[in-house]
């Protein structure tokens, strides 16, 4: 399996502990950090919103990005590249326009858009405008998280006011997912609270994502049912 | 030798730290400019032109018809019947400072709080982290296409503004004192300098850019407490209406004396 995103002495807040791992394709892990706090500094780091002041946060630099669009299935999904990518690390801080995803506790949607402009919003401001496109992949991805086709177009005609916090997770998960990311960051949180099908479910089409090409990791600073390994820390 | 920039803020003392932040301001917005050619961030400057401008036409049109009419009207109190007078005091007055200022002053009581409150809430809301997490500057898709947006408006409506007041000025003058209007049209050009035009023109850019980056500097300077919503927002509508008089005055001074 390829690696794709590396953490190297990496200390957050005011914690005195360093940590190191690597994910690579295919990955589902659990990241537990100590408090809230050190939490919210490690996602800023492993989103690339803040250079980590000890250490690197380094990702793959590949072909995979550029080729996105002709990867594409016909049911959005991405399909493996048989030949075999170099691995060049850069730094996130540079690199991550599109290539880390970050899924908040509440969804995070933007108040003042529709869900379907929430859900499109990374997917067009780092790639290209396509709108078949986007709206095949959508379709893929929300059937697999467990919303009827049905209900569809009152979903994505919806502003987030008006959804329960369970669709707001759900579309905060969605246009994660849409944007097909080498790295998807997710708040441990966005799990609590909702009914055990639907967690069954989303974590399914989690796999399911990870398993083409990409890397699931889910920040916690609790005790979490997520049936993912934790982190290896290598020091 | 200390760097230029910081001696003027110690000179400047708590001002100098907003006219400090405003230039860093300027400039990450001037550097997230290339960013207008990404579809999220010209839908969001489609929306801002649409708030800003076609829903403040309404007002404008009314104020400059309004304007227009009680200008000729004391004017002509005052000079009586000089049709040409009453003409060049309107040119005057509209062009040179009421098209500009009060064009700003309907965009500063409609857009600028709303600016400010909705920057505000977003931050408290934490849907601003949410945007970086994403990989997406607030600047380039927030801050960005509202300034572009608020400095196109203002020179739209002040244009329009100024259309409004003359063309009511001089079809009340024409109504009054039995005057052609098309021979007042034709004094119209002849009065009209291109120095006037000029500052009109630089007055209603700098009033939308000072106006918009005043609002999203107060918008987006809150932390996490609700309270604080109410602040940003009356916050941003006094200082954007002090910068305006401030930068009306300047340009007045540098153009005309």
């Amino acid at each position: 399996m390829s690696e794709l995103f590396r953490l190297v002495e990496v200390q957050c807040a005011d914690s005195a502990q360093a940590h190191s791992f690597t994910l690579s394709c295919g990955d589902r892990r659990v990241f537990e950090l100590a408090s809230l706090v050190e939490k919210e500094a490690m996602i800023d780091l492993v989103t690339g919103v803040e250079v980590a002041k000890h250490g690197r946060v380094q990702i793959v630099q590949g072909d995979r990005r550029l080729n996105k669009n002709n990867e594409l299935g016909k049911d959005g999904e991405r399909r493996r590249q048989s030949q075999t990518i170099p691995v060049i690390w850069q730094s996130l801080r540079k690199a991550r326009q599109g290539r880390v995803a970050w899924v908040s506790a509440n969804g995070g949607l933007i108040s003042n858009l529709k869900v379907w402009e929430n859900v499109t919003l990374p997917l067009w401001h780092h790639f290209r405008h396509d709108e078949p496109e986007a709206e095949q992949r959508i379709k893929h991805w929300l059937a697999l998280l467990g919303l009827e086709q049905n209900a569809f177009a009152d979903f994505m005609a919806s502003p987030p006011a008006s959804l329960a916090l369970w669709q707001r997770k759900l579309a905060g998960l969605l246009r994660a997912l849409v944007q097909m990311p080498q790295l998807l960051v997710i708040d441990a949180k966005v799990f609590e609270g909702v009914e055990a099908h639907l967690t069954e479910q989303w974590v399914a089409a989690l796999d399911i994502y990870a398993e083409k090409d990409g890397a699931v990791l889910a920040i916690t600073d609790s005790l979490t049912s997520l049936p993912w390994q934790k982190v290896e820390r290598l020091n | 030798m200390r760097n230029p920039v910081i001696r003027l803020q110690n000179l400047l003392g708590m001002q100098g730290l907003f006219v400090r932040n405003g230039a860093s301001f300027i400039g990450q917005v001037l550097y997230t400019l290339p960013a207008i050619f990404k579809w999220p961030v010209r839908k969001a400057l489609l929306k801002q032109l649409y708030f800003t401008g076609i829903q403040s036409a309404g007002p404008v049109s009314v104020m400059g018809f309004l304007a227009g009419m009680i200008m000729v009207m004391q004017v002509s109190n005052l000079v009586g019947r000089n049709e040409l007078l009453t003409l060049q005091v309107l040119i005057w007055t509209v062009v040179r400072e009421l098209g500009p200022l009060l064009t700003a002053i309907v965009i500063v009581g409609r857009s600028s709080s709303a600016i400010a409150s909705e920057l505000a809430a977003m931050q408290v809301n934490g849907e601003i982290l949410s945007l970086k997490r994403m990989g997406i500057s607030p600047i380039s898709y927030l801050v960005m296409p509202r300034i572009l947006a608020m400095t196109i408006t203002s020179s739209v409506l002040t244009f329009y503004f100024q259309v409004v007041a003359i063309g009511t000025g001089m079809i009340v003058t024409a109504w009054n004192m039995d005057i052609s209007l098309l021979g007042e049209v034709n004094h119209f050009f002849e009065i009209l300098s291109f120095q006037e035009i000029f500052a009109a023109f630089l007055k209603s850019v700098c009033f939308g850019t000072i106006v918009s980056m005043v609002s999203c500097y107060y918008g987006l300077s809150v932390h996490r407490a609700m309270t604080e919503i109410p602040v940003a927002a009356s916050r941003a509508v006094m200082q954007s209406l002090l910068a305006v008089f401030a930068c009306d005055g300047f340009i007045t001074v540098l153009v005309f004396s």
